[in-house]
C-alpha cells in the first residue's frame, strides 16, 4: 500500500452553483443550478476513488472544478495542503500539469486538425522545455506504454477507432507525469470488448506511475472494478461513501440500494430484488426538501421531507447520509 | 496503410492537387496573376493612348477585345484594370479575414460580457451604411490605393467575424478545448492552434467569395471618384462602364464580365478544393 | 405458423471502398407473445437487420436480399406505401435518442395523434382521447397536461415513454426497440425496461430488444441472439448463454464484463479461469483487437483474429450455424468446441 495517512487531494464542503440568466440586457438571475452543493471527499495518494452518480448528480462538475474548469463559489480543494481555489491564475498554472482529465468522448477530446504528435507533444511544450528529438522521444515512449506505435505519430485522430483515440488521450493525460487523473466516463462510449482494455490499460497505468485516480462514472459494475473507495452522488451531494467491496456488500443509503439492484445482469442469481424508483431525478435547480431522495425514497417518512440528514460514519470508512442508515431497512 | 510523415500543408498540397476543379480554380489564378504582373510587357498599346476617329470599335485584329468609345484599346484596359481589381480583391480580403477572423474568434472564445459588447459594435457598424464609412475613411487618410484596400477591407471584415464566433462557440465545447484549457494552453494559443485551424473551411469558402464583393464595390467608390482615378481603369469600373453602353457595343461589358466570373469560379473551385484539403478528415487513402 | 419469419437476411452496402457487408445471412423467427433479444457491439449489424426489414436503411447504396414474412407477407418486396402502412401498424420502433426522434416544434399531443391520424380515419376528438390515455399507460402524470406541452418540456425518461406511447398506439404486432435504454440513466433505465416488459405481457406483442447491453437483453428476453460481424454466432435462451457460452466471442464479451454485484464474473463464477491479478487490483479478460471492418472481413471466421481458441481452419473456412452438443435448441457458428 502506498497511501499513506496524508490525502493528496482534500475537498471539504465544495459549493458549484450556476446562476441561470434570464434576458438580454439587463441580465437577472433568475435562480441557481446547485450542481454541486457541499461535498466533502478526499483521496490519498495512490487511491482510486469511484464517484458514481445519474445524470445531474453533480459528478462531472465536482471533477471539473478540481481541474479549475469551473468556479466554485464555496469551501476548499486543498492539493497538498494547499487550497487551490486561493490561487490566482499564474499560481494555480503549475498544478495543471500535476492534474490531468481524461473525458468521455474520444472522438471530441482530441482535436482533429492536430496530429498524434502534436497533441501529445503540446503538453510537455507547455510545461516542460525540451528538445525537439526529446519532444520525440518522450511521445513515442507513451505510445508505446499505451499499446500505440511509433509509427501511429503522424496520423490524425480520425484515423483510429474509438479505443485508439481513448488510448491517445490517456497519453496525453500521463506524458507530464501527473499525480491526479480524473477520468470523466472513460469508457463510456467505448464499445463493450474494448472497454475492458482500456479499464485495465489504466489500472496497469495507475499502478506503474503511482497515480491517484478520480474515476467518475454512472457504471456501477465499472467503478466497482476499479476503485478502492466509491462515493456515491444525488443532487449534488453525497450520499453515502465507502471502501468499494463494503459499500457494494452493504450499502446503507436507499438510494444506493436501489442504484445497486437497478443494473441489469447477466446473471439470473443476481437478478433477485429490483427496487424501481418512483419519477425521476428532481431539476438540480429547485431541489426537494429535506433529503434531496425523499419523494423517490421507497422507505421515506415524514421527517426526511422537513430535515436534511447529516452524513454520518456508520462503520469505519463507511458513511452515508440518511436518517435510517443505521437501521438499514432490508 | 503506408505510413506518413508529412506535416498538414504538405498532406494538404497533395490532397489539393488530386481535386480536378480546384487545379482549374488554380491554374487560371495563377494566369490571371502573372498577366496582371506582367502587363507593361504585354500590353499592345498604353492604357490612356486615344483614338477618337477610330471611336468604338468591335473586336479585330487589331484590338480583339475591341475599343470605347474613346478608341482605347479594352485588352490593354483590362489588362491594367487586373492588376487593381486583383490587388484590391486579394489584399482588402486578406486584410479582412485578419480583423475578422481573430475578433470573431477571440470574442467567440471569451464569451459572456466582452462577447456582448464586441457583437453589438458589430451590429452597430453593420447597420452604418458603409459607404459612408469608406468616404469618411478615404477622406480622412488620404486617397491612394492602400487606403483604398484598408477602407475595404474594413468593411468586409464584419460577416466573416460573424462567421467565425458562430463557429468558435460551437466548437469551444468540444472536450478538446476544455482539454487544451485543463492542461494549462494559453488563451493565444487556443484560439489560434485549437480553434482557427478547424474553422478554417467556412473561413476559406467565405474569403472567395469576399475576393469578388470587393471587387465589385471597389468600382461603385471608384465610380464616386473615391478610388482609381481615369484614365486609370479596373474591371469594376470598365464594367460599369460597359453597362452604359450595352446595346450598341456589349463587348465592352462582356470581357470584363466574363474576366470578372472566370475569376470568381475559379476562386470558389480553389476554395473548395483548398477546404477539402485543409481537413485532414477528408484525407483520401 | 411463426409471426414472423426472417430468413437469409443479407444488407450490403456497395460503397467506393468495396461492398460492406452489414449483415451477412441472418435467419431468426419470432412467435406471437415472444421478446427475441438481439445483442452486439456497434457495426455488428443487429440495427440494420431489424431497420431492413421495414425499409428503414437507404435502398440505393444498400441491397437487401433474403425473405422476411411478417402473417406470411414478404416485407422486403414492399414498395415505399406499402411499407408505410405495415411500419407504426404492425411494426413499430422506438429509438436510442428521444431527444431527436420527437419534433421539438409540435406539440406532444400533435405528435401522438398524428400517428393514430395517418393510419386511420377517426374524429380528432377520439384521436386525441386515445392518445391521452395510452400516456397515462406509459406512466406519464397528468397526460392531459402533458399533451399540450413540448418535447424540451420532458426529461430524458419522459420523452422515452412518449416514444414508446407513439410506437405503441396503432397496437403493433411487433415492437421493435433499438437501444431504447441506451442514453438513460440506470435506474430510469430500469424504470423502462419495466414497462416494455408490462406492456407486452398485457397487449401481447412481441418484441425485438436490440442492445449492446448483455445484462439488458438478458433480462428481457426469452432467446438471444449474439451478432458478430453481421452474422448470428450463438442463439440460446439467456440462463443457457450465461451458464455454458458456446462461442468463443460471447464467452469472452461475459469474460470482459467488469461483474456489478457480488460473485465475480461468469467465467470465475465457473471456476473456469483465474482471475488475474496483477498487484492488488484485478485485470479483466480483455478481448484483444478490434471489431473488424464490415467492409474488410478476414477470410474465415472473423471472430479468428481475436479467438483465443482459433484454429487453422479457422482462418480458411467461415464455420456453419450449428446445434450445440447437448441439443438444447441452441446453436452456435464456431468449429471449436470449447
Amino acid at each position: 500500500m502506498s497511501a499513506d495517512g496524508m490525502p493528496l487531494l482534500n475537498i471539504a464542503d465544495l459549493k458549484v452553483h450556476f446562476p441561470i440568466y434570464r434576458g438580454l440586457l439587463w441580465r437577472k438571475t433568475m435562480g441557481l443550478v446547485k450542481a454541486v452543493d457541499g461535498v466533502s471527499v478526499s483521496v490519498r495518494r495512490g487511491e482510486v476513488l469511484g464517484l458514481v452518480g445519474e445524470s445531474g448528480s453533480g459528478k462531472s462538475t465536482l471533477g471539473r472544478a478540481v481541474l479549475g474548469l469551473n468556479r466554485p463559489c464555496g469551501g476548499s480543494i486543498s492539493y497538498g495542503g494547499v487550497d487551490l481555489l486561493r490561487l490566482g491564475k499564474r499560481e494555480f498554472r503549475p498544478y495543471r500539469s500535476k492534474i490531468q482529465i481524461i473525458f468521455q468522448d474520444p472522438y471530441s477530446s482530441l482535436n482533429p486538425r492536430m496530429t498524434v504528435y502534436d497533441i501529445l507533444s503540446e503538453p510537455l511544450r507547455v510545461h516542460e522545455r525540451l528538445t525537439r528529438s526529446e519532444h520525440r522521444r518522450r511521445v513515442s515512449e507513451m505510445l508505446d506504454r499505451v499499446g500505440l506505435e511509433e509509427a501511429h505519430m503522424n496520423r490524425y485522430p480520425h484515423e483510429f477507432s474509438g479505443g485508439q483515440r481513448q488510448r491517445i488521450a490517456i497519453a496525453r493525460a500521463i506524458i507530464v507525469r501527473p499525480d491526479l487523473i480524473i477520468a470523466d466516463e472513460p469508457v463510456s462510449a467505448l464499445d463493450v470488448s474494448i472497454q475492458a482494455q482500456i479499464l485495465n490499460l489504466l489500472v496497469d497505468l495507475q499502478q506503474s506511475f503511482q497515480l491517484t485516480l478520480i474515476f467518475i462514472s454512472h457504471d456501477l459494475a465499472v467503478v466497482r472494478h476499479i476503485a478502492d473507495t466509491v462515493a456515491v452522488m444525488y443532487l449534488g451531494k453525497i450520499v453515502e461513501s465507502a471502501p468499494a467491496d463494503r459499500l457494494y456488500a452493504r450499502p446503507l443509503n436507499p438510494y444506493t440500494q436501489a442504484l445497486i439492484s437497478a443494473v441489469p445482469s447477466v446473471d439470473p442469481a443476481t437478478r433477485a430484488r429490483r427496487i424501481i424508483l418512483k419519477g425521476q431525478i428532481p431539476s438540480p435547480s429547485d431541489p426537494p426538501s429535506g433529503c434531496h431522495f425523499h419523494p423517490r425514497c421507497p422507505h421515506a417518512v415524514d421527517r426526511c421531507a422537513r430535515e436534511e440528514p447529516p452524513p454520518a460514519e456508520f462503520a469505519p470508512g463507511h458513511h452515508s447520509a440518511c436518517w435510517f442508515s443505521e437501521f438499514p431497512p432490508s | 496503410m503506408i505510413e506518413r510523415g508529412e506535416s498538414l500543408w504538405m498532406d494538404a498540397r497533395r490532397r489539393l492537387f488530386q481535386n480536378r476543379a480546384a487545379v482549374f480554380g488554380l491554374a487560371v489564378v495563377c494566369v490571371l496573376v502573372a498577366l496582371a504582373i506582367f502587363t507593361p510587357y504585354l500590353a499592345p498599346y498604353d492604357y490612356d493612348r486615344q483614338d477618337l476617329a477610330l471611336g468604338a470599335a468591335a473586336p479585330s485584329a487589331a484590338h480583339p477585345f475591341g475599343t470605347d468609345s474613346l478608341g482605347r484599346d479594352l485588352l490593354t484596359r483590362m489588362l491594367y484594370g487586373s492588376r487593381i481589381s486583383l490587388l484590391v480583391g486579394f489584399l482588402a480580403t486578406l486584410v479582412s479575414m485578419g480583423i475578422g477572423v481573430t475578433y470573431g474568434a477571440v470574442s467567440g472564445y471569451l464569451g459572456g460580457r466582452t462577447d456582448g459588447i464586441l457583437m453589438r459594435t458589430v451590429d452597430i457598424l453593420y447597420a452604418l451604411p458603409f459607404i459612408f464609412f469608406v468616404i469618411i475613411l478615404m477622406v480622412y487618410f488620404g486617397r491612394s490605393l492602400v487606403n483604398l484596400f484598408i477602407a475595404l477591407g474594413c468593411i468586409q471584415w464584419l460577416t466573416m467575424a460573424r462567421i467565425v464566433r458562430g463557429q468558435v462557440i460551437s466548437l469551444k465545447q468540444k472536450e478538446f478545448v476544455e482539454a487544451a484549457v485543463a492542461m494549462g494552453v494559453s488563451t493565444p494559443s487556443i484560439v489560434f492552434r485549437h480553434l482557427v485551424p478547424n474553422v478554417l473551411g467556412p473561413i476559406i469558402v467565405y474569403a472567395t467569395l469576399t475576393v469578388p464583393t470587393v471587387m465589385l464595390e471597389e468600382a461603385f467608390i471608384s465610380f464616386l471618384g473615391l478610388g482609381v482615378q481615369p484614365p486609370m481603369s479596373s474591371w469594376g469600373l470598365l464594367m460599369s462602364d460597359g453597362v452604359k453602353h450595352l446595346e450598341l457595343e456589349p463587348w465592352l461589358i462582356l470581357f470584363p464580365g466574363f474576366f470578372l466570373s472566370l475569376t470568381l469560379f475559379s476562386l470558389n473551385f480553389l476554395g473548395d478544393g483548398l477546404r477539402d484539403a485543409l481537413d485532414p478528415r477528408y484525407r483520401s487513402d | 405458423m411463426a409471426l414472423l419469419e426472417v430468413e437469409d437476411l443479407k444488407v450490403h452496402f456497395h460503397t467506393r471502398h468495396g461492398v460492406v457487408k452489414a449483415v451477412d445471412g441472418v435467419s431468426f423467427s419470432l412467435n406471437q407473445g415472444d421478446v427475441l433479444g438481439i445483442v452486439g457491439e456497434s457495426g455488428s449489424g443487429k440495427s440494420v437487420a431489424c431497420l431492413s426489414l421495414l425499409g428503414l436503411v437507404p435502398s440505393p447504396p444498400a441491397r437487401v436480399a433474403g425473405r422476411a414474412l411478417l402473417n406470411g407477407q414478404d416485407l422486403l418486396g414492399l414498395d415505399g406505401d406499402r411499407l408505410r402502412q405495415i411500419r407504426g401498424r404492425k411494426i413499430s420502433v422506438i429509438f436510442q435518442e428521444p431527444m431527436t426522434s420527437l419534433n421539438p416544434y409540435l406539440k406532444i399531443g400533435a405528435q401522438l395523434m398524428e400517428v393514430l391520424t395517418t393510419h386511420e380515419r377517426i374524429p380528432a376528438a377520439d384521436a386525441r382521447s386515445r392518445s391521452e390515455a395510452m400516456l397515462g399507460r406509459v406512466g406519464i402524470p397528468d397526460p392531459g397536461i402533458r399533451m399540450d406541452q413540448y418535447p424540451h418540456q420532458f426529461s430524458g425518461g419522459m420523452r422515452q415513454r412518449v416514444m414508446i406511447a407513439m410506437a405503441l398506439l396503432a397496437k403493433p404486432d411487433v415492437l421493435v426497440a433499438d437501444e431504447p435504454t441506451t442514453a438513460l440513466d440506470v435506474t430510469i433505465q430500469a424504470q423502462i425496461l419495466e414497462l416494455i416488459r408490462d406492456l407486452q405481457r398485457e397487449l401481447g406483442m412481441a418484441v425485438i430488444l436490440i442492445s449492446h447491453a448483455m445484462g439488458v437483453v438478458a433480462e428481457m428476453s426469452a432467446q438471444i441472439l449474439v451478432m458478430y460481424a453481421g452474422r448470428i454466432v450463438e442463439r440460446g435462451a439467456p440462463a443457457d448463454l450465461f451458464r455454458k457460452p458456446l462461442h468463443p466471442y460471447t464467452r469472452a464479451l461475459m469474460d470482459s464484463m467488469p461483474a456489478p454485484t457480488d460473485g465475480g464474473s461468469a467465467a470465475e463464477r465457473q471456476g473456469c479461469r483465474e482471475r488475474p491479478v496483477a498487484g492488488r487490483r484485478k485485470r479483466l479478460a480483455a478481448i484483444p483487437g478490434t471489431p473488424p471492418d464490415p467492409a474488410n472481413l478476414p477470410a474465415g471466421c472473423p471472430f479468428a483474429p481475436r479467438c483465443p481458441y482459433v484454429l487453422d481452419i479457422c482462418r480458411k473456412t467461415d464455420p456453419e450455424e450449428r446445434p450445440a452438443p447437448e441439443n438444447s435448441g441452441r446453436t452456435f457458428r464456431c468449429h471449436v468446441d470449447i
